[in-house]
């Protein structure tokens, strides 16, 4: 850095500080006033929400359309459509719940469009830590997870993300009617078919994993 | 006996030790027990699916699509401004100018002005009055 003011010894340290503290200013603000400051045109807020929420929007959004890629566009066009209705949001909804909703609208509108949903690559697959060295282990959890992925395949658009964000993204049933925009009573009934489903497409499974888990003591999430 | 409700079910699944009456009640219903049995066995195998998350980072893509999509004044403010004060420089400066500057009339000018008002008796500019009055004269 050079100029007057920055040749100073202390001018130097001093413009690094503000920066510092206006990155820090951000990272104390709540979701809901980061929205807001968007709403102003101030890009940083944006910027703080991405580091904020994109990991847990992405998870749920390959769990949904089991592409990487796939998930990406979708977060990305969710925080795009974030910071154009920003100017009109009110902060006294919640910005997760309106978020989540957003990106589980983009999820459905995304799993209406792929009419044959092409099974998880290679890559989708998750390498389980364990199995390193194991190649008979890591064989079994790819097939677990390919029929994981198929099971959720069978159910309907809202019954999988109801299942996805109940099971994986750990959301309370009122949670989940918000993000859902739909009644207590239709998520529980809709989980609860969900889950059934499930059961039958993964009965295979089951026994298999009883037993980890008591081996175990834990459940992998 | 009262059983379990759906919604209570789905409570045991994701939080088993949070009401301990939902749980003992399990225990000793075993119509509830395989309803939450049906439950569990899907609960338990999803949750081996496991999700390790490529290394990702949207951020710089997503503010530079937002930059893009900003209209232009937006994205180049001071550009703006830049324009908007050269402008504004450049009328006021014309106009003082305009303003200021005197314009001297030739002499051809005047030849011309003075037979436009021969053509007519009533001049406006007066030149002719001393002509006419010499005429008279």
């Amino acid at each position: 850095m050079s100029g007057p003011i920055c040749s100073e010894p202390w001018g130097g340290k001093g413009v690094l500080l503000v920066i510092k503290y206006g990155m820090t200013t951000w990272r104390l603000k709540s979701d809901e006033q980061l929205v807001l400051e968007v709403g102003k045109g101030r890009t940083q807020a944006l910027a703080e929400l991405v580091r904020r929420h994109q990991q847990r929007a992405l998870h749920l959004a390959f769990r949904s359309v089991g592409d990487w890629h796939l998930a990406e566009d979708v977060v990305q066009e969710a925080f795009l459509r974030v910071n154009r209705a920003a100017p009109q949001y009110r902060p006294d909804a919640k910005f997760s719940t309106w978020f989540y909703r957003i990106v589980v609208n983009l999820c459905m509108d995304e799993l209406r469009k792929l009419q044959r949903r092409a099974k998880l690559s290679d890559d989708a697959l998750a390498g389980d830590v364990s199995s390193e060295g194991n190649p008979q282990h890591a064989q079994e959890v790819k097939e677990l997870q390919q029929a994981v992925y198929e099971a959720l395949d069978q159910l309907s658009e809202r019954e999988r993300l109801a299942v996805i964000l109940h099971r994986f993204e750990g959301h309370s049933h009122g949670q989940i009617t918000d993000i859902m925009d739909a009644s207590v009573s239709a998520i529980e009934s809709l989980l609860v078919r969900a889950y059934r489903k499930l059961r039958q497409g993964l009965a295979a499974f089951s026994d298999k994993s009883t037993n980890k888990s008591q081996e175990s003591g834990k459940t992998v999430v | 006996m009262d059983h379990l409700t759906d919604k209570q079910l789905l409570n045991i699944l994701a939080q088993p030790t949070l009401d301990r009456d939902l749980t003992d009640h399990v225990a000793g219903c075993e119509s509830c027990a395989q309803r939450l049995q049906s439950l569990k066995e899907p609960w338990d195998v999803l949750g081996q699916w496991a999700v390790d998350s490529p290394d990702i980072d949207l951020t710089n893509r997503i503010m530079s699509k937002v930059q893009a999509d900003a209209p232009i004044f937006l994205q180049q403010p001071r550009a703006l401004i830049r324009i908007a004060a050269s402008i504004i420089i450049g009328v006021g400066v014309g106009s003082w100018l305009g303003q200021t500057t005197a314009h001297p009339v030739s002499d051809q000018q005047v030849t011309e002005a003075m037979y436009l008002d021969v053509l007519t008796l009533n001049s406006s500019t007066g030149w002719t009055s001393p002509l006419l009055e010499e005429g008279q004269e």
